[in-house]
């Protein structure tokens, strides 16, 4: 019987953690019919998801973040699908098939047509990546002057999965109190 | 140097008691955290990320169209933080560059397309050539040039950069003017030559 109040107690202390639920899409983003956003993306102002005419569906998983002017198109009239985790910063625009887990695309990246990224690869800032390229686990691209260097290692993605929650949590916090958000039905089940 | 005067559409900017020129075609994220300090111009398609963190504009800046500007973060005791942004006095910024540098300082020339990457810190009086991606935390020291992919030094720069920075936006400044009936009366003058040739 003495236990039983220490719970209730101890719990107004703690600060609560953030419960993300859903999935925060601002007002000024361009969304096509047909896209599938799961729980916990968040889209900046002025990102597009759009599916070309006749082309397949976009279908985009859990906690992924879509910074401002990312353009992702689906011109295939295969589906597009991007995993999780993902972090596509300010500029980058992506054309390809598949995206896997937990992967990084810096400012300005191009992705082409029919790229395979599977997961956690880090794609530097201003990199073209050249059509129907397949990029195993952990690969590394960086553009220099004249050339692209590919390697592999995992120590972005240590660096990125670190914060990438407590990125979101802030963002799920912070984008409601300024942003005016899009409604959307909910269609998981 | 002579400027050309550029004339923009009065209904399309909105112009504070300070003399800024803001487009309205920009977007501007949390107007309570920026912070202009006086004649700067924003041209369209320009955002300010001003929901992230606080950001300041010195005097006479000029950002030019498709720039983000957004404040960088770093991991803070376990949590990420946003931080606040600082661009100077006498900055010209080009045509769709990513700024999330940390500070920038007075008398800057960005040109077109560049990316400034997290954290980094511009100081006094340098120049960013076109298309240059600087990685982040580069420290970019007083009068340098800097370009290429990932940015590096290339020479130093006069002292009298400062100077023509300085005059330069004025003059840019200046010479974007409100499109006024007098403006409208210039074209007129090349079609009256042309009837006189033909």
């Amino acid at each position: 019987m003495s236990t039983a109040p220490s719970p209730t107690i101890t719990s107004p202390t703690q600060t609560s953690p953030v419960v993300i639920n859903k999935s925060l899409i601002c007002q000024d983003s361009t969304v096509s019919n047909g896209v599938q956003i799961a729980i916990g993306t968040v889209l900046h102002p002025r990102s597009s998801i759009i599916i070309s005419e006749g082309a397949g569906p976009i279908i985009i998983g859990e906690n992924n973040i879509i910074e401002e002017l990312v353009q992702i198109v689906n011109k295939s009239p295969e589906p597009m699908i991007i995993g999780s985790n993902n972090l596509f910063e300010v500029g980058s625009y992506i054309e390809c098939k598949s995206i896997g887990n937990g992967n990084v695309f810096e400012p300005k990246c191009k992705i082409l047509k029919n790229t395979i990224i599977k997961d956690q690869c880090s794609i530097g800032a201003g990199c073209i990546v050249s059509e129907d390229k397949i990029c195993e686990n952990n690969t590394i691209i960086a553009q220099t002057q004249n050339s692209q260097i590919q390697t592999t290692s995992t120590l972005p993605y240590d660096h990125h999965s670190s914060i990438h929650m407590t990125h979101l949590e802030l963002l799920h916090k912070s984008i409601p109190l300024f942003h005016t958000i899009k409604k959307t039905p909910i269609l998981e089940k | 140097m002579q400027v050309q005067p550029k004339y923009f559409e009065k209904s399309q900017y909105i112009e504070t008691l300070n003399g800024n020129k803001v487009s309205k075609s920009s977007i501007l994220c949390g107007i309570m955290n920026i912070r202009l300090h006086g004649k700067t111009i924003i041209k369209p398609g320009v955002i300010v990320r001003g929901d992230l963190a606080s950001v300041n504009i010195g005097r006479l800046s000029i950002i030019s169209e498709n720039t983000v500007i957004r404040p960088s973060s770093k991991k803070f005791k376990g949590s990420l933080v946003y931080f606040p942004q600082n661009i100077g006095d006498h900055v010209l910024v080009g045509e769709g560059c990513v700024i999330s540098a940390a500070s920038i300082g007075s008398n800057v020339y960005i040109g077109n397309n560049c990316i400034i990457s997290k954290r980094c810190i511009l100081k006094d009086c340098c120049i960013i050539a076109d298309n240059t991606i600087l990685p982040p935390d580069t420290v970019v020291p007083p009068f340098t040039y800097y370009s290429g992919t990932p940015g590096v030094y290339k020479e130093d720069l006069p002292d009298c950069i400062e100077q023509f920075q300085k005059e330069y936006t004025t003059s840019l400044y200046e010479s974007f003017l409100p499109n006024t009936p007098a403006s409208k009366g210039l074209p007129s003058t090349p079609t009256k030559l042309q009837t006189t040739t033909t």
